[in-house]
Order: structure tokens, then sequence, then C-alpha cells
């Protein structure tokens, strides 16, 4: 049985947003917040291994209360279980922070892990440095842009990478972090049967104190980076044509250049 | 008809003589064969509009009014004359009001998607602190205009002209019911801003207090309307309304240029897809399930096991389609459906997800082949499921029109009351198959207002299936329902009015439309022929 964890984060749907324009943040009053496209194919990933392999896949998020929603959307996706890590201390944690907390909760919950599903990004923060920080602090190796794991076997898996130029099938020991990438399936709808037992399923909660986190770590304490000022930033790239007709025209040219 | 001197008292409005561009706005879905059009004009406020009706009953030019051109009944195809083109008349949507009530005054050229999104997220689309959208913003969840037409490009004012009504009519009721009132322009070009309950018919007369102080005076119809939705002829009761004569009038007594439009908070509730073993599993769910929600049954809705069969031959590469998975794959036939809950993660949820299991189990249903969604983006796919089914019944007829452009779709739009609906349904089908016509069926089931889509491959299937409709239309109107539930006479369905009316009702309806339009100039020939 492979212990699979996805880490899943609950963010304001995009396509409804808006920036204000003087403090550049976003307006997140009145916007639905929605299970991160990301997380979800990262679940769709887990799901779909599991239908390879015998698996338990438990997704986690750390969120207010109500990011309970997106833990019955994965679970009616097909994850067995959920854990909300929800506390006051965690509010104004940075990417540092949040992956701390993520790897203490899996250290304390999910100890034997095999594989740590994330998303490779989430669409408000964007920063995707979550999943290789998460990594550190597991003391796992890490595979960014993952798009499908095939098979497991004998204590490793086999997957497929997407790289610059190319794609690479690789396989890694367990246990390891991934995130996913784009190009998996899109957001579907869910069996009757399956949300049913989604919203029967009782979701674990977790507390700071619960996973045992430094308070030092986490929070805005806990948090190295500081946002100073968000600008918004126009970037203009012209063109311009350089003609030749000899050698040494184009000579000239080029050397004007540099 | 004096072109010239039409169109010198039309100066300074924009318009087009170039035929190609006339031909993209003589016609609308239904590819009713449009007749000689002068030019197309493009008014841009109410004003303009009066200009044009002036200067056409000056010079005695024909005048069809045009939106979105969605239409399925040709009602917008000119016979003859100048095409008035809405598109232009514009303004910003704008919340008032009322004592406690929030309604929206908008453009009649808006589209419905627009309003859709408009009302989604508010605080998107208007910055300010007057107290009209302090309201509209504190919604959380936005607002909803609810009806809910499948076709969300259409105009407002086209939705209107034709009372349009769609899934979610099951609960909220057709247009008019939607319409706290409206500014036309009467063909004399005079301009009457109407509020519900300001104006109203005296017995069967109404009277109009018009801008220049000549009131209008309209003699009403005086048939009995069928107990059904409807949207066929000119609205007629006693003491009624004045917004309600123009609302389904399809545009043949007046223009309208402005729109005020009653909305309500948005409801939380979750969309499903059933799909069935087959048609008889799906229509034996219906009253059930009509029972078993009652009111909070947003909408519910029927494709039968043609109509998913078709979806299925056309879809192969639509991923989203594909995405339905093996539910999609073994479908006989399906149900669309919305239930009100408060939130998702509630006993009250779970109940009513259990119940369904339930009677999913208890007839034959396997319920993880009930694919169910709450997202605003799984509603989306819902939505567009929906819509592929008249699609691709337009495009299968495109394919056989390629062979004899002469074919084209045979749609009903009848609705009889629920207790009939098995009647004319299986008198329907039966009819169908017996005289050996391909056809699909999809529609409002919860409403008993399905359309039989007849797709002839031939010429005398065409003929046929013209017959069919007849016998059906007939069947319909014996039962107390109607020939058309929503998409209007306009031209293709004029000789079927006289079986719902009786020659002496289309008789009125005449007399009615003569009292403001002495010539027939405006949208001539829709709804009924001069004669
Ligand atoms: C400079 C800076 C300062 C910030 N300061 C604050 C602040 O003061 N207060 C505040 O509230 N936020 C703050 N944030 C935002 C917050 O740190 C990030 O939203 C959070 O760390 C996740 O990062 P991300 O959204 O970029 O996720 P990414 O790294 O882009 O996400 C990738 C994947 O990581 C996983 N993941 C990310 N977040 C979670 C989660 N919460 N639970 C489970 N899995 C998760 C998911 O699998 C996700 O797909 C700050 C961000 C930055 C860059
Ligand atoms: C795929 C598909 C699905 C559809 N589904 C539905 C459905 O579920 N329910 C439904 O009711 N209809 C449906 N329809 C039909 C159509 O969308 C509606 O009739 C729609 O309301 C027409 O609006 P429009 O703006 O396109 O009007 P047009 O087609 O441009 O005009 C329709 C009629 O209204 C008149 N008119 C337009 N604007 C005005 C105005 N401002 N003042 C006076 N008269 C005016 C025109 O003269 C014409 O007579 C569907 C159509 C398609 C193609």
């Amino acid at each position: 049985m492979i212990e699979i964890i996805t880490t899943i984060k609950q963010v304001p749907d995009t396509s409804k947003i808006r920036v204000d324009k003087e403090s550049g943040t976003l307006i997140r009053k009145g916007v639905p917040a929605v299970l991160n496209p990301y997380c979800e194919w990262a679940v769709e990933a887990a799901v779909s291994l599991k239908e390879q392999t015998p698996s338990t896949i438990t997704a986690l998020t750390m969120g207010p209360p109500s990011a309970e929603d997106i833990l019955i959307r994965a679970m009616a996706l097909g994850a067995d279980n959920g854990i909300l890590l929800t506390d006051r201390k965690f509010a104004g944690s940075d990417c540092r922070a949040t992956a701390y907390i993520l790897a203490q909760a899996i250290k304390f919950s999910a100890p034997n892990a095999d594989i740590i599903i994330t998303g490779e990004e989430a669409i408000d923060g964007d920063t995707a440095q979550v999943p290789a920080e998460l990594s550190v602090f597991l003391d796992m190796p890490f595979i960014p842009y993952v798009i499908t794991l095939e098979s497991a076997d004998d204590g490793a898996v086999t997957l497929i990478h997407e790289r610059e130029n190319r794609r690479e099938r690789i396989r890694v020991k367990t246990p390891f972090v991934c995130s996913i990438t784009t190009g998996f399936r899109t957001r579907r709808l869910l069996p009757l049967t399956e949300t049913i037992r989604a919203l029967s399923t009782p979701i674990t909660r977790l507390s700071a104190t619960e996973i045992a986190c430094d308070e030092k770590m986490i929070g805005l304490k806990g948090s190295p980076t500081r946002v100073i000022k968000i600008e918004n930033v126009v970037t203009t790239r012209g063109g311009k044509t350089f003609h030749w007709e000899n050698r040494n025209e184009r000579k000239a040219v080029i050397e004007s250049l540099v | 008809m004096n072109r010239e001197l039409f169109k010198q008292k039309c100066v300074g409005i924009p318009s087009t003589e170039q035929s190609e561009t006339i031909a993209l706005y003589a016609k609308d879905e239904s590819r009713y064969p449009a007749g000689d059009v002068e030019m197309v004009l493009f008014p841009q406020t109410a004003e303009d509009v009066s200009t044009i009706m002036k200067a056409s009953l000056l010079a005695e030019m024909p005048i069809t009014t045009g939106a979105a051109r969605t239409g399925i009944s040709g009602a917008s195809v000119p016979q003859s004359g100048t095409i008035m083109s809405l598109e232009k008349v514009t303004f910003p949507p704008a919340a008032h009001l009322d004592g406690d009530t929030l309604y929206i005054t908008a453009s009649p050229s808006i589209s419905l998607a627009e309003i859709d999104r408009i009302l989604a997220t508010p605080s998107l689309c208007h910055d300010g602190e007057s107290e009209p959208l302090k309201k509209l913003h504190a919604q959380k969840n936005g607002w909803i205009y609810p009806v809910d037409p499948t076709e969300m490009s259409a105009s407002l004012g086209g939705s209107v002209a034709t009372n349009a009504s769609g899934a979610r009519s099951l609960k909220y009721g057709a247009t008019r019911e939607w319409i706290r009132g409206l500014t036309v322009v009467l063909p004399n070009g005079e301009i009457v801003t109407l509020k519900r309950g300001e104006c109203k018919a005296k017995n069967l007369t109404l009277t109009l207090n018009t801008k220049s102080g000549k009131p209008a005076t309209i003699p009403l119809p005086a048939y009995t309307m069928p107990q059904t939705k409807n949207a066929a002829g000119i609205y007629a009761k006693p003491d009624m309304d004045a917004v309600d004569l123009f609302i389904g009038s399809e545009g043949i007594l007046a223009t309208i240029v402005s729109l005020d439009i009653n909305i309500i908070p948005r409801i939380t509730s979750f969309s499903a897809l059933l799909f069935t073993l087959d048609d008889e599993t799906a229509i034996s769910l219906v009253p059930i399930m009509k029972k078993m929600f009652e009111t909070r049954l947003e909408f519910l809705e029927f494709a039968d096991e043609n109509a998913v069969d078709l979806i299925r031959r056309t879809s192969e590469n639509d991923t989203k389609v594909q995405q339905l998975g093996t539910p999609f794959k073994d479908a006989g036939a399906l149900l669309f459906f919305d239930i009100k809950i408060d939130e998702m993660q509630s006993k009250e949820t779970a109940e009513t997800l259990n119940k369904i299991n339930i009677l999913l189990n208890n007839s034959d249903t396997n319920p993880s082949h009930c694919l169910i969604g709450w997202s605003d983006e799984n509603r989306e796919l819902i939505r567009y499921m929906r819509h592929l089914v008249p699609e691709r019944v337009n495009e299968a007829v495109a394919i056989n029109k390629r062979s004899y452009p002469e074919l084209h779709k045979v749609g009903t739009d009848f609705a009889v009351p629920d207790s009939d609906f098995g009647e004319l349904y299986n008198y329907s089908r039966a009819l169908l198959i017996e005289s050996d016509i391909p056809f699909v069926v999809f529609g409002h089931i919860g409403q008993s207002h399905l359309h039989f889509n007849m797709l002839p491959q031939t010429p005398e299937q065409m003929k046929i299936a013209k017959e069919c409709y007849y016998r059906m239309a007939q069947k319909s109107v014996s039962l107390g329902g109607t020939i058309s539930a929503e998409h209007g006479v306009g031209k293709i369905k004029r000789d079927y009015l006289e079986i719902l009316y009786k020659k002496e009702g289309v008789e009125m309806m005449r007399k009615t439309k003569k009292s403001l339009d002495p010539h027939f100039l405006l949208n001539r020939g829709t709804m009924f022929r001069e004669k």
C-alpha cells in the first residue's frame, strides 16, 4: 500500500478578481474561493496512480475553517481522508512558514508517507516556492513539473516530467516530493456517490501545538519575507530592424550594437 | 415607398447599404429566407429610433427590428424595407432602489450573458458609494436575473420581445414576471415610458399617454390565453397592465429602448447531470423529483436517447464532453437539474444527496451516473452541455441541407398542462416513429414543455415532418396547450397561430396592431400577415 499526501490550497477564483490600483493587492472581498487548479490536478494525479497500485490518499491543507470545502472536493475526486491545518497562529505565514507547517503536519500524521504531491503553483500567490521548500523540510528529493505518475513498484515510482525542451520518464525512489504541472485533465463533475462519501468522511483538524510547530517558524514572526511594495510593471519590448548590403555594412551594424 | 425621403429623414444615423453586410443582418438562427432589403440602420438612442419610426411613416418604409438574431422563428428576418438593428442602442446598466427593492435599468442590446456576468460579481463592474450600489455589493454571492434561456447571447430586448423563458422558468416563471417597466417607441415615433401598476386597460381597451399629449387608444383581443407558459400571439386580458402588452409582442407593436428588470440574490445550489438507462426512466423520475424537492428544484431539463446519441456521435474530439467519462458513454437519456441548498457542507445537503441516491437505487439508475458540481466552472460545463443539444441539432440540419438546400429543422415548442404531458409526448413520439422521421427531443420537462426537433433528410420527409408538426400542434391545443411556449411565432409559425386563436382571434390581433401601426410598417409579416 502506497501512502500519498496531496497538499492543496484554497484560492480566490482569480477569473473573478480585481487588483486594487493603488496598493497593488488583490481585492478578495466577495470573490468565491475554489480549489487551486494545480492542486486539483495533483489530486487527480494521485487518483490515477491509485487506479494502478493500491494506495491511500490524504489531502492536506492549511487555511481557514472554510477551506474544508476544498477537502470535500478532493475527497469526492478520490482522496480517502482530509486534514485541515487551521490556527490563528498560522496567519501571515509566507512560503517558508507554509512549507514548514505542511512538513510538520506530514511528520506528525503521516511519518511513513511515500509520495507528497503538490501543485506546481498557487494561482494567487504564484511563487511556486512551497513545494521545493517542503522537500527541504522533509529532507526528500524534489521533482518539479511532473505530468503523470505512471506506475509504482518496489519502492519506486515511474513518472514523466517536463524539462525546458523535452519530457523525461524517470524512476524515483520513494519517499519524494513532486509538483504537478498543467495538462492534467480538466475539472470534472463528481459522482453523486463519491460526493456523499466525501461529505460523510470526518475531516481531521490540527492546530500548531498538535503538530509541534516551533512558534518562531510560523505566522508573521516566522516569515522572513516582507512585502515592501507591489508595483504594476509594464514591460515594453521594442524591436528594431537592421539592414545591410554587404559584409562591411554588417560589421558596422554589429559594432554599433556591442 | 419613398426611399430618398426616408434616407433624407434618417441622415446622421449610422447605416449601410452594402449587400454583404445587409445579408448578415437579414437572417436569424431559423435561416428563414429574407426578402429584398434596402439598408440597415444602426440607431444609437431612443431619439434615433423615434426619428426612424417617423421617417418610416412618412416614406411608407417597412422597418424590421433585429437584435442579437438568435431567434429561431424568423421574427427578425425582413420581408422588405429597412432593417433597424438595435445593437448600438447601449448605455451602462444602472442599479436603482424602489423602497427596499433593488432593480436594474438596462439597454435593450445588452446580452443576457453580460447581465449574468455583471450581477455575479457586481463589485468588479461598478465602483461607487450610492445606496443602490452599496446594496448591490453587499450580497457576497452576487445576484441573478433568473430568466435563464439556453441561448445567453440573446439580447435583453429580444428576450423581452419574445417573452423568452428558460430552464429556471420552472421556479421563476418567464421573462414577463421580471419586467418592472419599459420605455418603448411607438410606430408613430412617440416615446412612452411605462411602469408596472401605473397604466392599466379598462376591460379590453388600453389608453397610453404619450409625451406629445396625444393619447393612443388600443383595442385588445378578447380571447382566452392558454394556462401554460406561452409566447404565441399578443398578450391580452381584461384590465391588463400596459407593460404586458409589449412583452412577447415580437416587436410588432413598438420597439423597446430601455428596460427595468428585477433581480434576486444568487442562491446556493448544486447542479447535476443525471444519465439514465433510457427515456422512460428519466421521464418517470420527473414527477417524483418535482414532488420531492418542490421549490428547491431550480430547474429540471431533459435530453432523450436520440439527443444523447447525437452528442455522442459528434463529440469525439470535444474534451469537455469526453471528460464526462463512463456515465456518458453508457447513457440512455439525460436529466439536468439544480437543487437549492443552504451550503455545501450541511446536514440538509447530505440529506438531499442521500434522498437522490435512494431514489436512483430504487429506479434502476446507477447513482454514480449522477454527476454533480457546485463551482461556477462546473455549472458552466453543465450549461455548455445543455446548449450543445440544440447546437448539434442545427449542425446536423446544416449537413442535410447540403444535399437539399430547401430542408430545415422542424421544431416544436409546445407546452401543455402537466396532467396532459404524457398524452402529448406519447402521441408525438408514436407519430414520428410511425412516419419514419428522424428526431431528437429535449427541453424543459419540468414544465411539460419539450422540443421535438425533426431532422428531415429528404424533401419528402420534410413534407411529412410538416404534416406531423401540424397534427402535434392541434393535439397540443386540444389539450389546453400552446403552439409556442417560448420561441414566439415569428414567420415560421404564423400559420399555426390560427389553430390556437382561430381566425377571429388573429383578426382581433390585427386590429390591435392597426391601432398603433395602420400601414403595418413595423415588423411586417411577423406573428401574422397583413391580411
Ligand atoms: C513575499 C511574500 C509575503 C507574503 N506574506 C503573506 C502574509 O503576510 N500573509 C499571508 O496570509 N500570506 C502571505 N503571503 C502569501 C503566502 O505566503 C502564500 O500564499 C503561501 O506561502 C503559499 O505560497 P503560494 O501561494 O505562492 O504557493 P505556491 O508555492 O505557488 O504553491 C504550490 C503548491 O504548494 C502547496 N501549497 C501552497 N500553500 C498551501 C497551503 N496553504 N496548504 C496546503 N498546500 C499549500 C500546494 O500544493 C500548491 O499547489 C506572502 C507571499 C509572499 C511571496
Ligand atoms: C441554441 C438556441 C437555444 C435557444 N434557447 C432558447 C430558450 O431556452 N428559451 C427561449 O425563450 N428562446 C430560446 N432561443 C431563441 C432565442 O434565443 C430567443 O428568442 C431570444 O429571446 C431572442 O433574442 P434576440 O436578441 O436574439 O432577438 P432577435 O432574434 O434579434 O429578435 C427576436 C424578435 O424580437 C424582436 N425584437 C428584438 N429586440 C427588440 C426590441 N428591443 N424591441 C422590440 N422588439 C425587439 C425582433 O423584431 C424579433 O421579432 C434559443 C435559440 C438558439 C439559437
